[in-house]
């Protein structure tokens, strides 16, 4: 086994989900082999996949070690900017974290809207939040609503035409055919909600979440 | 992959049959794997075949404190299991007990008393010896 055959195990075993033959231990090795690598997203991904207790004393704590130097590295990759990669008619995301978000962690946070092109919305949730974001941008360009099909993770979709292509938790975008994806952290959906709305050329920079903390009230 | 399934490899890397598939981070887990299943011998003999300063420095210290570990193991299993021999000669000789078929009746209760299978194997000029 190579550093590409092993990729390319990790990436299977990260879409299809639990496997009987793959056991804790090669969860860790794969881990490992990310660190090594600097695939710190994958291994991150895969952290969750390890059982707790599933391994003795020693590897856990090698385990929290290494997952923690991902989690580091991982962020610091993210704040140097948002890439976008090609392969064929596919575009592989790797998210930006914003300013906004670098400075404010979303998780746990009480929405209470947003703002967009310097007007205030409300919204109940961060999931709300995202469908409103992608409804607005379909309302403008009705012609390109398909767009948002490009838009995918390095592991799985955000969209798609068949709901079988993502989570228990999508949602179907009122007026459209497309399915989106809701099982995402707020953090995410945010960054999300900011790529989809510079993919119909709206001005994605105004967007900005407003919680309970926030001192203004939406309109 | 599981514990068996790696297990079948390692061997069959071990036997020779290599594949070019196999890189030197590759070997660094298997020792590990190895010295996790406590396959002490199979994490040595593995050891011979990563070239060295192939992986980097924090891995390199690790891979030295997996195989320091696993000779430190091996030796402490060989010493453990001479002195189980000594043991079980110094009863024989004390009980009298000099038919090989009842050495290996006992034996085998001693070892089943612990949890382990026995399997006799002949060893050339050394009688029947436990293998377990």
């Amino acid at each position: 086994m190579n550093k590409e055959s092993q990729r390319r195990k990790i990436l299977r075993f990260l879409d299809k989900g639990a496997n009987k033959d793959i056991d804790s231990f090669c969860i860790y090795q794969w881990i490992e082999r990310c660190h090594f690598h600097g695939w710190w997203a994958l291994a991150v991904d895969l952290g969750a996949h390890v059982p707790p207790n599933s391994l003795d004393r020693d590897y856990h704590r090698r385990l929290d070690f290494i997952l923690r130097e991902c989690q580091e590295r991982s962020g610091e990759r993210s704040k140097l900017g948002h890439s976008v990669e090609r392969d064929g008619h596919k575009v592989y995301v790797r998210l930006e974290t914003t300013q906004h978000s670098r400075n404010r962690d979303l998780t746990h946070t009480l929405v209470r809207g947003f703002r967009l092109e310097g007007r205030e919305f409300r919204a109940d949730s961060h999931k709300d939040v995202f469908v409103k974001i992608i409804q607005m941008a379909f309302n403008r360009h009705p012609e390109a609503k398909d767009k948002v099909l490009t838009l995918r993770g390095i592991k799985r979709k955000y969209f798609s035409r068949d709901k079988r292509d993502l989570s228990g938790q999508c949602e179907l975008i009122t007026g459209s055919q497309i399915w989106v994806e809701l099982q995402q952290n707020a953090n995410t959906l945010y960054t999300l909600g900011k790529e989809v709305l510079r993919l119909f050329g709206m001005d994605y920079r105004s967007f900005e979440i407003l919680t309970a903390e926030s001192s203004r009230r939406p309109e | 992959m599981n514990r068996d399934s790696q297990l079948k490899k390692i061997k069959r890397f071990l036997k020779g049959k290599k594949g070019n598939d196999v890189d030197p981070f590759c070997i660094y887990q298997w020792i590990d794997r190895s010295y996790y299943e406590s396959w002490w011998d199979i994490a040595i003999n593995l050891s011979a075949h990563l070239p060295p300063n192939s992986l980097d420095e924090n891995y390199q210290k690790r891979l030295n404190f997996l195989l320091i570990e696993c000779r430190a193991k091996l030796k402490e299993e060989k010493t453990n299991i001479e002195q189980f021999q000594k043991e079980v000669e110094s009863m024989f000789e004390e009980y009298n007990i000099k038919d090989p078929k009842n050495r290996k009746r006992i034996i085998r209760e001693i070892f089943k008393e612990a949890g382990f299978k026995v399997v006799f194997s002949k060893i050339e000029n050394s009688g029947d010896s436990p293998n377990c």
